[in-house]
């Protein structure tokens, strides 16, 4: 499969009492095509700080994002991002938050409302198009962050602790959702990375693990996950691989 | 930077700012007798044109202060370094008592105006602005700086360029505060037109026709049926203003506020009657709206009709012109004040301040002596409306209104009163001090109170703690921020009442008490410019210390020891 994003040393300072702190240190990986990709590892690792640098959100101290095999600079249009507490805004009803970025881009309002009851449709929110996002619960907000980024029909798509925000039920809902949509070829998304501290919900998910270490972040494990979707938590092979990350993850805080 | 420098510097800027503000009373402090049109008609019969030109000087400064806010607050939350100069400027003047300034403000305009009347009310629309605008600019600020990161960051990453930012972001967002503070901005600006118009300047009689005016007029005639009639009025129409205006906006500001914890705030309820009247409204805008706008992407992008109009290197010239006049009329200023200077010098003793000191010093004890009675009378009711939920229900409103009444209205029929005793005057600016006062006590305990968090009042209560103790360790502790905030604005509001509560003209005739407002409008009257700016200079100084040395030092204890967010 092609190379769809490259990461070349990407390194990022964080001035703390007139020291510089380093957050991550020379990350670099790629991510091909087809593939889900997460990122774990402990609290503080910068794992959402990388995140917000392949989106353009952050400008990293030093090093370059190539997305096939393009260089980067600000906002990323090829890429989407949903984020871990929504970022809805609240006078903005369901619609009007799926096309604020289509309407930013000089979308027209018919194309706009085409794409978006797509999505709308997509994401399980069908007769929510006029609600507004306190109206909704947790998870049908998060359906709502999913089909914003969806509707902008990235190529890949950036998620930052997606589920952590949700009371258990609603994101195994929710992930089992993610895992539909993946695989039923209906999205122009070629591939998904995602930030999680829940190593058991990237198990489940992912074609790839990354495990960053802290102070400095730097990439301390990449896991193939052989497993056949759906995967059962119980398997012996799931089990294995859990404690497997699980002890590098601890580790890597010492 | 660490707090204490930025205090420091703060400090300094304040300082600055406070001189200039001197420097323009003394540029322009020119004694000049106005005589404007007054209040001539003392009739039922033309009270309401009286009350529609009070409520057009309020709505014109209202507009004023609404552009000028959302300007401001959006200019300093957009730059740390404009920051720097815009925030210190807004503490000021949200601190100083402004009506000092209202002669010098009323010089100013009848100097560059060359109609009288309109420099006059020119000079009371520009103080109502500044009574209301300051408390707004800061609810922009504060409301642009205190967007979720989250939101923020949301935003950025579906709209890059920002081109719809201002009306989807920056000013959806200032909504909730906005709507707030013109709440109270509206019953500050009542108080300042109020004022306005039944102040004196020194012996000149200058009387601008408003409702105001005809309160005072009557009640200097004795006839009082008509002063009660003129407040009777008054209140009617901020009842009316409230029901239909204030209340539908607060509801509909709710939609724009990020979270809602249930029981957070009250819901505000909007009558039937009102809220039909509004749908239709409502209609008639949209019908409008679809007629005018015909092409809907783009109409409503602030950025491209702003780039449209203003390519922009346009933008660019107009903002380094912006600020080049300013930096301008600041030369002008200080080359003005400097001119002038030496002769000041010359018109200054000594003495000058000592009396001022002095007049501040008594003004001060009235102050405080109507700051005792408020919290004698505030804390305990407040508390009684606590434990007596169905009796405050039925209360609040009432209060409410009560509070809505400018207390310089009630000032007239007080005076008429109170003027034949013996230290009669005295009598009326304790009380009119405290009608200034004490709302802001009461409201400001009541509110803390009622934020006590249930968990908080179920563990005192299951511990079986009542009575005096439960007091002592949960509700005076909880609401004491609370009661600190109302104390701080009322003695900003007693500061201005001082003003116009020590020296009054009726009939011609003079009556005045040793005071800090009584002294600067003696020296007004009698031509003693050198007296006036340092009784100003005085006053102002005095509030701008005990501010910074009492009040802050005072509740960023208070906040950091009691506060709820642990």
């Amino acid at each position: 499969m092609e190379e769809l994003l490259r990461l070349k040393d990407v390194t990022q300072l964080f001035p703390l009492k007139k020291k510089n702190v380093v957050v991550l240190d020379k990350i670099s990986f790629s991510v091909h095509e087809g593939e889900f990709v997460s990122l774990v590892g402990p609290s503080g690792c910068g794992k959402s700080t990388l995140l917000r640098i392949i989106a353009g959100l952050v400008k990293p101290s030093s090093g370059s994002i190539l997305f096939r095999n393009k260089e980067i600079h600000g906002i990323n249009l090829h890429v989407s991002i949903v984020f871990q507490t929504f970022g809805l805004l609240p006078w903005l009803d369901v619609t009007e938050n799926i096309t604020l970025g289509l309407e930013a881009r000089g979308v027209s309002l018919k194309e706009r409302l085409r794409k978006a009851f797509k999505y709308i449709d997509l994401v399980g929110l069908e007769g929510f198009e006029e609600a507004y996002p306190r109206e909704l619960s947790g998870g049908m907000k998060q359906r709502v962050g999913i089909a914003r980024a969806l509707v902008m029909e990235p190529e890949l798509l950036l998620m930052d602790e997606p589920f952590s925000a949700l009371d258990a039920f609603t994101a195994q809902n929710l992930r089992e959702e993610i895992l539909r949509l993946w695989s039923s070829g209906k999205l122009s998304l070629k591939s998904i990375i995602m930030v999680t501290h829940n190593i058991e919900e990237a198990i489940y998910l992912s074609d790839r693990i990354i495990v960053l270490s802290t102070h400095p972040g730097r990439v301390i494990g990449d896991i193939h996950i052989p497993m056949a979707r759906p995967r059962d938590r119980d398997s012996v092979e799931f089990t294995k691989l859990y404690d497997k990350i699980y002890s590098m993850v601890v580790m890597a805080k010492i | 930077m660490d707090r204490e420098s930025i205090h420091f510097e703060n400090i300094v800027i304040e300082l600055f700012i406070l001189l200039a503000l001197i420097g323009f009373a003394y540029v322009f402090y020119k004694r000049e007798i106005v005589t404007v049109n007054r209040v001539a008609n003392l009739t039922v019969r033309n009270l309401p044109y009286y009350t529609l030109r009070s409520l057009i000087r309020m709505g014109v400064a209202y507009i004023f202060s609404l552009l000028f806010s959302i300007a401001y607050g959006f200019a300093a939350a957009t730059s740390k370094k404009r920051a720097a100069i815009m925030l210190p400027i807004l503490d000021i003047f949200q601190s100083v008592p402004v009506l000092g300034f209202f002669p010098a403000a009323i010089f100013f305009f009848i100097a560059i105006v060359p109609n009288k009347i309109v420099g006059v009310e020119l000079a009371s629309i520009f103080l109502i602005f500044t009574s209301q605008v300051w408390n707004m600019a800061f609810g922009v600020y504060e409301s642009l700086t205190t967007i979720p990161k989250e939101i923020k960051e949301a935003y950025h990453f579906f709209d890059p360029y920002g081109k719809l930012a201002f009306v989807r972001l920056y000013l959806p967002a200032t909504i909730p505060k906005l709507v707030y503070n013109s709440i109270v901005s509206w019953s500050n600006g009542w108080y300042f037109l109020v004022a306005c118009e039944i102040f004196a300047v020194g012996s000149a009689s200058y009387s601008l026709p408003g409702i105001g005016s005809f309160i005072m007029e009557s009640a200097s005639e004795s006839k009082i049926s008509l002063t009660l009639l003129g407040i009777l009025t008054l209140i009617v129409v901020i009842f009316l203003l409230d029901l239909f205006i204030w209340k539908p906006l607060s509801q509909w500001s709710r939609r724009f506020r990020y979270s809602m914890n249930p029981g957070e705030e009250e819901e505000t309820e909007v009558w039937g009657v009102v809220s039909l009247f509004w749908e239709f409204v409502g209609k008639i805008l949209r019908s409008l709206k679809n007629k005018i706008v015909k092409n809907e992407s783009g109409v409503l992008s602030f950025y491209n009709i702003m780039h449209k109009v203003f390519p922009s290197k346009v933008l660019y010239a107009i903002n380094k012109t912006i600020l080049f006049a300013t930096l301008l009329l600041t030369g002008l200023l200080v080359y003005k004040i400097a001119i002038v200077f030496p002769s000041f010098i010359k018109t200054i003793h000594l003495s000058y301040f000592l009396i001022s000191i002095k007049a501040t010093f008594f003004s001060f004890v009235r102050l405080l002596i109507a700051y005792i009675i408020s919290v004698a009378w505030t804390i305990p009711v407040a508390v009684l409306m606590f434990y007596h939920q169905k009796g405050a229900r039925i209360l609040s409103p009432i209060l409410q209104i009560l509070a809505s009444i400018p207390a310089v209205s009630l000032f007239p029929l007080i005076l008429y009163y109170f003027i034949k005793f013996p230290h009669g005057l005295d009598i009326t600016a304790i009380i009119l001090i405290l009608t200034g006062m004490q709302w802001y006590l009461l409201f400001n305990a009541y509110g803390g109170l009622k934020a006590i968090p249930n968990d908080m009042k179920e563990v005192v209560d299951s511990m079986g703690i009542r009575g005096p103790l439960k007091f002592k360790r949960l509700l005076l502790p909880a609401s004491l921020p609370s009661i600190m905030t109302g104390t701080i604005t009322a003695f900003g509001g007693g500061w201005n009442a001082l003003i116009i509560a020590e020296y009054i003209v009726l009939k011609g005739k003079v009556y005045s008490v040793e005071g800090i407002g009584s002294l600067l409008d003696k020296s007004l009257a009698s031509n003693n410019q050198g007296l006036f700016i340092v009784a100003l200079t005085v006053m102002v100084l005095t509030v701008f210390l005990i501010n910074h040395f009492v009040y802050r030092p005072l509740y960023d204890k208070i906040a950091e020891r009691f506060n709820m967010e642990a």
